[in-house]
């Protein structure tokens, strides 16, 4: 029952918000409090399931269950809609973007909790065009960058349906059943050359979601013009989409196919993480270097993911749900930028510090974040999954790891250009330092970062109770440990 | 006592996060004397550690496991031993004095809370790091301190050589954390532990020769880059941006003595590859030479002391190499007093002359500042080894005597020993030009207060007293710091007998040419033609020039490159551009059919409905 | 029994596709349409007779049903037509069409 009603209740809010205009923000806080409520039995074990819409061939189309990792997700996603609507807070865009975001939100918990493939690919679909929604009214409200967010994800999902819907035929012509729900679609005899073809198919339909290289063409739009909190959104809640249909659907159903797949994705998610770092290198313009970090992140956890490795898996996991962390707080420097008139490009800031040394001190926290600092809430991930993979591919994972020297060199440098020398003579004369809003958002999450990076096991050790189909132990033949 | 071993990371740590919270309401005098106490207490722990139980066996306090996923396990536990007791007694009292100097030294300043904060978390990392029992806890302290010597450096951010010297800091130390990193992966690769003290049994126990010699290498990568050793010490002359005080602590103290730490901690893992050790051995006298030779031309007195310190780093390295680790670390201890000092004191003297670093502006400042003037005098004995009076003279000439001894010890004998004539030559150099002579007019009014002169005279007390603990074989007196460690490092070899006597004599006179030189070396540069300006020795061997040239540029041309070529073009243009546009034709092409005439969309319909028919029937099913 | 029957609806079948096909007026496309009906009209007969099932008889009368309800608003619409574009051509009927400059 719980998990229909973390769907419906954004949902319903979002509907609620569309018909009366009025009283909105008490009522979000509310809805994504509740949300946040919601979640907690589920994570104290409640095994939360619900079947509907029955369909002949196609199985239940409303069919969702809690597992311990769409748990995690689901609260993850639960905890940035607050931290998003609070980063917007008292702007004119406030109540449009508190109902694109509510739809998101509710369709993204579908997409963790779906349990037969086309409700999760119909949840799929309509966080694509939420997201694609979001994009267009927020921001610069760019049409390019929607539309390019909109092609990229509906084609490439396509894929994702097509390459499904031969494991749905083989599993119903072994068994006679023909249903779409997990555990029949699981335990398809295809052979490997056939299961890698298909695993690249679902791996294009929800590897852009991440955005894996070289599927990444979106993100610096859909990052760089959208709103602040539109953004933090997209790259922290909506990646995990991505995340959890690699971990749930694609690795599970063709093991063989990915097993197959792992060193080439183990290279192409390290050429993308150097990638997305050298990108960052490149730029004097603060959100593409976050909107690029992000995207090098993002293919680090893909590497950890491809690795099918114990440790690398976890890792890929805990990075995934840091990110979301890291992603909420780089985007509320650029939030807390725009909110005082100041551009992100570092040729207009220089020597921020002396005018607003809270600001300045929090934004090198997040800095030192990004730049996987241990002790912070990125490095165990990037830890775990660079050590994991190290073990099934050194050369790859090795290279990978120099992109830690590459991003340091990213952030220091917009850091020392942004924030310290001399005091750009073209800013203001006045520039209030952070608001008391704007410093209990960093304060809670600067504390998150800190939790995940020295109490990492508390996480760590939800994932050893995954299901034993998100472990890559029990995938047949998996690199294990 | 071992559940209170967190004690002594714990305080500094909870210092800094009063600091970071509450900060702004306590006011900058209230925070630095609350960063100051911090490390006091830690060092009162550590106190009752050397009164109480000691060290042996190792004291282990296992706090909460950090990461634990199938057969990988790190827990934050903490391990003091005999050398970890040494490394955290430099950490927490030279700490604590240098706390106490700031006091009055960065009053005023417009960044007192922040520096306090990095100060006090800088001496929780080191602790950390120094009494981690695994390598990824030992990580965490080493890239704290990193962390906290970029911000240091970077202290006076408003100017913008300052900001750039703390980046290329950690920069630079961070190209060797990576390989570090990689290090860390290989051995847990092959022996599934980070454990400190369950690795190197295993590593003598299974040796795996090229994983080995490919660990050792990558970590030592890491060890001279934080200890700033050829070719990675380039960051250090540089990070002399920072305040002084922080030079004191950090830049030649206790971070850089991190990558001898760990050598020494590791050092099983090394003397398990052939070779590895002499490498270190030729390596560290080759630093040694090399810097000491730099040190002679600056004319920054505080980039002498940078590069005395790398050359001073570079001994303590050669100590490890020829298997007098106990050696090297005496001298670590030693050093860590002495160039503290040396450090404090130079902050001063720049204080007085009005921030003006030059030594060739100062001089005669003997008759104005005699306090600073003899303390300072006992660190320059110390860093010349001046016989007998002088703490490096038993540490320092004990590594290189001990190094005539051992097999293939002829290089970095040979290379020690002229380093020690440079040595007392550019110490001696900075003595006369600053001190001796006639007073500048430069020279601005300055009084000192207690704060300042308690920790400069305790710390040439030291300076001059400390090296008593250890003299020479064969000598009367006290014999205690290499028997103490040699339950867990060994007997260094030591010269006895005439042939001893020999070499302590060659050190001595090595001593007394340098002295000579640093005296002819001063002298030149009153008159204006003295090495400084020989740019060759001036610029430190032309490399910090050449590295900074050859490395950088390639990086962001690559990063030009992707941006340009694979991104705007490749991704934006053609992926990007080529969906969409085909997405675009093949919606033109299809409006194009829809041209309203109803009969030939029933033949398109009857068509299509023929082709469902014919695929129907020849479906396999 | 059948094969004659099926045969019979087949060559409906095509005379209905062939009216639609080769003519222009909108009053042999009704022809056809209805003739398609018819085929399929007597598949189901023969179906029903052949396997004694009543479904066949209820899908003939549903079918008769719907066609000739269907055949009432067409002829009014065929009426419609003719008196406001003068024509029965369906090539006429092309009112709807997107005009050429809208392409994006």
């Amino acid at each position: 029952m719980i998990v229909s009603l973390l769907v419906l209740l954004p949902w319903g809010i979002a509907l609620w918000l569309s018909l009366a205009q009025r009283s909105a923000v008490a009522l979000t806080i509310a809805g994504a409090l509740a949300e946040i409520l919601l979640c907690i039995p589920l994570l104290a074990g409640d095994p939360s399931a619900v079947v509907a819409i029955h369909l002949p061939l196609l199985g239940a189309l409303w069919q969702l269950q809690a597992n311990p990792l769409a748990d995690l997700f689901a609260l993850t996603t639960a905890l940035l809609l607050p931290v998003a609507l609070a980063v917007q807070w008292r702007h004119d865009e406030y109540l449009h973007l508190a109902r694109i975001l509510a739809v998101l939100q509710g369709a993204l918990m579908g997409t963790f909790f779906a349990n037969n493939f086309l409700g999760f690919y119909i949840f799929y679909e309509i966080v694509a065009l939420a997201a694609a929604w979001l994009i267009l009214r927020s921001g610069k409200k760019d049409r390019r960058a929607a539309l390019s967010f909109l092609l990229y994800t509906v084609t490439a999902s396509l894929f994702l349906l097509l390459a499904v819907l031969p494991i749905y035929l083989n599993r119903g012509n072994s068994t006679g059943i023909y249903d779409f729900s997990w555990i029949q679609l699981s335990g398809s005899d295809l052979s490997g050359q056939i299961q890698l073809l298909l695993f690249l198919g679902m791996l294009a339909g929800l590897g852009v979601k991440l955005p894996l290289f070289p599927l990444h063409g979106w993100a610096r739009g859909a990052y760089v013009q959208s709103a602040p909190a539109a953004a933090l959104f997209l790259s922290g809640a909506t990646v995990l989409a991505g995340v959890y249909g690699l971990v749930h659907w694609a690795v599970p159903l063709l093991p063989q196919g990915a097993l197959l797949f792992s060193p080439a994705g183990i290279i192409l998610a390290a050429i993308g993480t150097l990638y997305g770092a050298f990108l960052a290198l490149s730029t004097s313009e603060l959100r593409e270097t976050v909107a690029y970090s992000s995207v090098s992140h993002m293919n680090l956890v893909a590497l950890g993911i491809f690795a099918l490795q114990e440790q690398a898996w976890s890792g890929a996991l805990f990075l995934s749900i840091a990110h979301a962390v890291l992603a909420a707080g780089l985007f509320t420097v650029l939030a807390v930028l725009e909110a005082r008139g100041l551009g992100s490009n570092w040729e207009g800031l220089g020597g921020l510090f002396r005018r607003m040394p809270r600001f300045g001190a929090w934004t090198l926290l997040f800095f030192l974040m990004a730049l996987g600092l241990p002790g912070l809430g990125n490095f165990p991930g990037e830890f775990l999954t660079l050590l994991g993979s190290f073990r099934v591919l050194p050369l790859w994972a090795g290279i990978a790891t120099l992109g830690m020297i590459v991003n340091l060199v990213v952030f220091l440098r917009a850091y020392e250009r942004s924030m310290l020398g001399q005091i750009n003579p073209r800013l203001p004369a006045q520039i209030a330092d952070l608001a008391q809003r704007e410093w209990w958002i960093f304060l809670l999450l600067g504390a998150a970062s800190l939790y995940l990076g020295l109490g990492s096991q508390t996480l760590l050790s939800d994932f050893a109770q995954l299901l034993p189909v998100h472990s890559p132990l029990l995938i047949g033949g998996a690199h294990g440990h | 006592m071992t559940e209170w071993l967190f004690l002594i990371p714990g305080f500094p740590l909870l210092g800094a996060l009063i600091n970071a919270l509450f900060g702004e309401r306590l006011g900058p005098r209230w925070c630095g004397r609350l960063a100051a106490t911090m490390p006091l207490l830690s060092s009162l722990v550590v106190l009752a550690i050397w009164l109480g139980p000691g060290a042996e066996p190792a004291l282990l306090d296992r706090l909460w496991t950090w990461m634990a996923v199938g057969d990988f396990r790190v827990d934050l536990t903490l391990r003091v031993d005999d050398v970890t007791l040494v490394m955290i007694s430099i950490a927490s009292f030279v700490g604590f004095l240098i706390h106490l100097f700031s006091q009055q030294y960065l009053r005023g300043d417009y960044g007192e809370r922040r520096y306090y904060f990095y100060l006090n978390l800088f001496v929780a990392g080191m602790l950390i790091l120094t009494m981690a029992n695994n390598l990824l806890l030992l990580y965490l302290g080493w890239e704290t301190v990193g962390l906290c010597s970029y911000a240091l450096i970077s202290h006076w951010y408003r100017e913008p050589e300052n900001a750039w010297a703390g980046r290329k800091a950690f920069v630079v130390t961070r190209i060797g954390d990576t390989t570090l990193l990689l290090g860390i992966f290989l051995l847990f690769a092959q022996y599934h532990t980070l454990s400190i003290s369950t690795l190197l049994p295993l590593v003598t126990a299974q040796p795996a020769p090229a994983l080995l010699l490919a660990a050792s290498i990558l970590i030592l990568i890491g060890a001279y880059a934080k200890s700033a050793q050829f070719p990675f010490h380039i960051w250090l002359p540089d990070s002399m941006a920072g305040p002084s005080t922080v030079s004191a602590l950090i830049h030649a103290a206790t971070m850089v003595t991190a990558g001898v730490y760990l050598c020494i901690r590791l050092l099983g893992l090394f003397a398990a590859v052939p070779g590895m050790l002499e490498a270190i051995a030729v390596l560290g006298a080759w630093t040694a030479f090399f810097a000491a030779s730099c040190g002679l031309a600056q004319v920054d007195v505080k980039r002498v002391l940078a590069y005395s310190t790398i050359s001073q780093l570079g001994y303590m390295f050669m100590g490890v190499g020829i298997g007098a680790p106990s050696l090297g670390l005496f001298h670590l201890l030693v050093h860590a007093c002495f160039k503290a000092l040396l450090f404090m004191a130079s902050g001063a003297i720049i204080l007085i002359y009005a921030d003006d670093h030059d030594i060739r502006h100062m001089g005669g400042l003997k008759y104005r500042q005699p306090f600073l003037r003899w303390t300072f005098l006992a660190g320059v004995f110390a860093l010349a080894a001046v016989p007998l009076i002088s703490a490096a003279f038993y540490s320092k000439d004990a590594i290189i005597n001990a190094s005539f001894l051992v097999a293939g010890g002829g290089v970095p004998y040979a290379l020690g020993l002229s380093g020690a004539v440079l040595t007392a030559g550019y110490a001696f150099r900075l003595y006369f030009l600053v001190f001796e002579g006639k007073p500048s007019e430069l020279e601005g009014p300055y009084q000192m207060g207690w704060g300042m002169k308690i920790p400069l005279a305790l710390l040439a007390a030291a300076s001059i007293g400390i090296g008593w603990l250890q003299f020479p074989p064969g000598w009367p007196g006290p014999h205690l710091w290499v028997h103490w460690l040699a339950p867990e490092l060994g007997l260094p070899p030591r010269p006895i007998g005439l042939e001893g006597g020999l070499l302590t004599l060659v050190g001595a006179l090595a001593t007394f040419l340098g002295i000579a030189l640093g005296y002819w070396a001063a002298r030149r540069e009153r008159a204006g033609r003295g090495l400084s300006r020989w740019r060759f020795l001036a610029s430190g061997w032309w490399i910090d020039g050449t590295i900074l040239r050859l490395f950088p540029a390639p990086f962001y041309a690559l990063g030009r490159l992707l941006r340009g070529g694979v991104e705007n073009l490749g991704v934006q243009g053609l992926a990007q551009g080529g969906l969409r546009d085909g997405l675009r034709l093949s919606a033109y092409a299809l409006a194009r059919g829809e041209n309203g005439l109803a009969s030939r969309y029933a033949v398109s319909m009857i068509a299509g409905l023929l082709l469902l028919l014919l695929l129907i029937w020849s479906w396999p099913l | 029994m059948i094969e004659i029957a099926l045969a019979a609806a087949a060559l409906l079948f095509f005379v209905g596709l062939a009216l639609i096909l080769l003519r222009r007026s909108l009053v042999f496309w009704l022809l056809g349409a209805e003739l398609l009906f018819n085929a399929a009209l007597l598949v189901a007969l023969a179906g029903g007779a052949r396997w004694h099932a009543i479904s066949g008889q209820v899908l003939a009368l549903f079918i008769m049903a719907l066609s000739g309800a269907a055949l009432a608003p067409s002829l009014a619409l065929l009426l419609r037509v003719r008196r406001e574009l003068g024509t029965l051509n369906v090539d006429g009927l092309r009112l709807l069409r997107e005009r050429e400059k809208q392409d994006d």
